[in-house]
C-alpha cells in the first residue's frame, strides 16, 4: 500500500525547511556570486538562538523565531562586512572560488567552536504546539504544519519585499548590474551587508524551525549544506523561484525513495538526479541567465 | 634531482638547499631512531603530496576540487578491498587503486568540466558525498562504519619503511606534476587558469586540458588514499567526507597556489602546530579553518610568496 497522502504532507514539510536554506543559499549566488559554505552552518547558529530563546528566555515561540530572524540576520551582516568585504577588496576574477573557500573557512570555525563552547550534544524543545491534526485521513503534528505556514508566508514576504520596496529593487539592481548601479546612488556595499543578512535570516529561521521539529547540534548544517547546493544546482545557480520548486520537488523524491529504498540509498538517488539534470540541461531546470557571474 | 624538484634550474643555491632536503630527510631518520618522528614525518611527507595533487587543479586550472576525498576514499577501497577479498598485495593494489581513481576522476571530469568552475567544484563534491553513501550503504562489502579492516604495507610496528616508501612517492609525485607543469600542459593549464576565453580564442583545446588536469590529480589523489589505507590499517566511509577535502585544501592554499612545492613547507608548519598544542587537536578545525580565512583575506600567495619575496634574493644574487 502506497500512502500517497502521507508522502505528500512528509514532503511538503521537508520541502518547507529546503525553501528557506536554499533561499537564503539562491540569494547570495543570484545577487553577490556568493558561494556560501557556511548556510547550513548559520541555520545551526539559528537553531541554537531559538533553543535559547526559548528555553532560557521563556519566550513566546513567534517572538522567538522573530528573534532569531534578527540576531542571524545581525550575524550574517557582520560575516560579511570583517570577512567577506576584505576578500572582496582583494580578488578579482576569482571571487566566487575565494568565497567558496573563505566560507567554508568560516563554516568550520562556527561548527568547530560551536562544539568547543556548547558540547556536541541534542538541543531540542519538546514541542512549541502540541497535537496532531488530521489532514486527508494522515495524522500530521500541529508544529509540522505551522512549520510549513509560516515557511511559505516568509517566502511571499521576501518576494513582495524585493518586488515592491526601494530597498528591494536595489538589491535586484545589485544582482543584475553591480557597476551601474552606484550611479543611481545605491551603495553597493550596503547592498551586499544587506543581502548577507538577508540570508542569514532565512537560515537562522529555518534553523530555528529545524530545533523545534528535530534537534539542533553543532554538526546539523552539514546536510542541510549539501541539500541547498543540490537544490540550487537543480533549479539553476541564483535562481530563488527555481529553488523554491525544486526544493519540493527534491523534497518529494526524497520521500519517495524513504518510502521504497533502504536505509542510505535515498541520498544516492539525489544525487543521481543533479547528474542527469547537469548532463541533459546544464543551466538547471530553471535556468536562467541570472548576471555574467563567470565573468566576474 | 633536485634541480627539478625547486624548479627552478639556473638557481644554484636553491639547488643545493634541495639537494640537502632530500639527503637529510634520507639520512636523519635512521640514526635518529624515534618511531613518533618518524610517525610525524610521514604524515608531513603525505599531506605534502595530498596537497601537491590537490594544487594542481587548484593552482593552475583554478578549479577547487571539493570532491578530493572521493577520488582519495576510492584508491584507498578499491586497494583494500582487493587486499582483504583476494589477498592482493598492497604494493600491486596500488595500481588498480591509480587506474580506479583516474577512470572516477575521468568520468566526473567529463560529467562537469564541460560547465563552468563552480559546477565542476560541485559536482565532485557531490559525487565525494554519494560515495560515503554507497560505502556506508553496503556493509556487506565494505563493513560501512564498523570500519574495514585492512592489511598493512609491512608486517610489525616498524615506522620507518613507510617513511621511506612515502618519501619516494612524494619524490616521483613531485617530479611527475613539474614534467608535466613546465610542458606544453602546463602552458595550456595556465592560460586556462587566467583566462579561459582568451585561452579558448588562442586554439587552446580548453575541455581537453582541463580533464587531463583533473584526471592527473585524481590519479595521484587514488595513489596516496592506497597509502594511506594500507598505513593506517583502517577505513571508514568517511575518508570520502569532506574533513580529507579541508585538510587537502587548507594545506595547499597554505603553502601557495600554484607551486606544487609550496605543500611541503605548509604541512610542515601545520602537522608541527598540531603536534605542539596536542590537547587541542580536538578542534583542530579551528585552526584549519582560521588559516584559511587568513590566506584568504591577507595572504592569497601563501608561504610560497614569503619565499619569493624574502629568502629567495638573498638565496639567488643578482648578477
Amino acid at each position: 500500500m502506497f500512502p500517497i497522502a502521507d508522502i505528500i504532507l512528509t514532503s511538503l514539510v521537508r520541502g518547507a525547511f529546503y525553501v528557506l536554506i536554499s533561499a537564503s543559499l539562491a540569494l547570495l549566488f543570484g545577487i553577490i556570486s556568493v558561494a556560501s559554505f557556511l548556510h547550513g552552518d548559520m541555520a545551526m547558529l539559528g537553531g541554537y538562538v531559538a533553543f535559547f530563546a526559548l528555553m532560557y528566555l521563556g519566550l513566546n515561540p513567534i517572538i522567538a523565531v522573530v528573534l532569531t530572524g534578527g540576531v542571524m540576520f545581525l550575524v550574517g551582516a557582520f560575516i560579511e562586512r570583517s570577512l567577506l568585504l576584505p576578500l572582496r577588496r582583494v580578488s578579482g576574477k576569482l571571487w566566487m572560488f575565494n568565497t567558496f573557500v573563505l566560507t567554508l573557512g568560516i563554516s568550520q570555525i562556527l561548527q568547530n567552536g560551536t562544539l568547543a563552547v556548547l558540547g556536541p550534544s541534542f538541543h531540542g524543545v519538546r514541542s512549541l504546539w502540541p497535537g496532531t491534526i488530521d489532514i486527508f485521513g494522515s495524522a500530521i503534528a500541529s508544529d509540522r504544519l505551522i512549520m510549513l505556514i509560516a515557511s511559505v508566508a516568509i517566502m511571499v514576504l521576501l518576494w513582495a519585499f524585493l518586488k515592491f520596496t526601494k530597498l528591494g529593487r536595489a538589491i535586484r539592481a545589485v544582482g543584475i548590474n553591480e557597476d551601474a548601479v552606484p550611479l543611481f546612488g545605491v551603495n553597493v556595499n550596503l547592498i551586499y551587508m544587506f543581502t548577507f543578512g538577508l540570508s542569514g535570516l532565512l537560515a537562522g529561521v529555518a534553523g530555528g524551525f529545524y530545533m523545534a521539529v528535530f534537534t539542533t547540534y553543532p554538526l546539523m548544517g552539514v546536510t542541510p549544506n549539501l541539500k541547498a547546493w543540490i537544490i540550487v544546482v537543480i533549479a539553476g545557480l541564483g535562481n530563488v523561484k527555481g529553488a523554491v520548486y525544486c526544493s519540493f520537488l527534491l523534497a518529494l523524491v526524497e520521500t519517495i525513495a524513504t518510502y521504497t529504498l533502504s536505509s542510505g540509498w535515498p541520498n544516492v538517488i539525489t544525487v543521481v538526479l543533479v547528474v542527469l539534470v547537469l548532463l541533459f540541461k546544464p543551466s538547471g531546470l530553471f535556468g536562467t541567465e541570472v548576471r555574467g557571474i563567470w565573468e566576474k | 634531482m633536485g634541480k627539478v624538484v625547486m624548479g627552478i634550474p639556473k638557481q644554484r643555491n636553491i639547488l643545493y638547499i634541495a639537494v640537502a632536503l632530500v639527503a637529510l630527510s634520507i639520512v636523519v631518520p635512521p640514526i635518529i631512531r624515534n618511531d613518533y618522528l618518524n610517525t610525524v614525518l610521514i604524515s608531513i611527507v603525505m599531506w605534502a603530496g595530498i596537497g601537491a595533487a590537490f594544487d594542481l587543479t587548484a593552482g593552475y586550472i583554478k578549479v577547487t576540487n571539493f570532491g578530493f576525498a572521493g577520488f582519495f576514499a576510492a584508491g584507498a577501497y578499491t586497494s583494500g578491498l582487493l587486499a582483504v577479498d583476494f589477498a592482493i598485495s598492497p604494493f600491486i593494489g596500488l595500481i588498480p587503486a591509480l587506474l580506479i581513481a583516474t577512470a572516477f576522476g575521468a568520468f566526473v571530469g567529463f560529467l562537469t568540466l564541460r560547465l563552468h568552475g563552480i559546477f565542476a567544484a560541485c559536482m565532485s563534491w557531490f559525487m565525494a558525498e554519494t560515495l560515503k553513501y554507497v560505502l556506508a550503504a553496503t556493509p556487506e562489502y565494505t563493513r560501512g562504519y564498523s570500519g574495514l579492516m585492512v592489511p598493512q604495507f609491512f608486517a610489525g610496528t616498524a615506522t620507518l619503511p613507510y617513511y621511506y616508501l612515502i618519501v619516494v612517492m612524494y619524490i616521483i609525485e613531485l617530479l611527475i606534476l613539474l614534467k608535466i607543469v613546465r610542458g606544453k600542459p602546463g602552458f595550456a593549464f595556465k592560460i586556462i587558469g587566467e583566462d579561459e576565453t582568451a585561452a579558448r580564442t588562442v586554439g587552446t583545446n580548453v575541455t581537453y586540458y582541463k580533464s587531463i588536469c583533473f584526471t592527473v590529480a585524481c590519479l595521484f589523489a587514488g595513489v596516496l588514499g592506497a597509502f594511506y589505507a594500507h598505513y593506517l590499517g583502517m577505513l571508514t566511509p568517511d575518508v570520502s567526507s569532506l574533513t580529507i577535502t579541508i585538510q587537502a585544501l587548507a594545506i595547499c592554499y597554505v603553502g601557495g597556489r600554484g607551486t606544487l612545492w609550496g605543500s611541503l613547507p605548509a604541512s610542515v608548519v601545520i602537522i608541527t602546530i598540531f603536534e605542539v598544542f596536542r590537547p587541542i587537536a580536538a578542534y583542530r578545525f579551528i585552526i584549519y579553518g582560521v588559516l584559511l580565512v587568513i590566506v584568504m583575506i591577507w595572504a592569497q600567495g601563501g608561504l610560497a610568496s614569503l619565499f619569493e619575496k624574502y629568502l629567495k634574493p638573498r638565496l639567488t644574487p643578482t648578477a
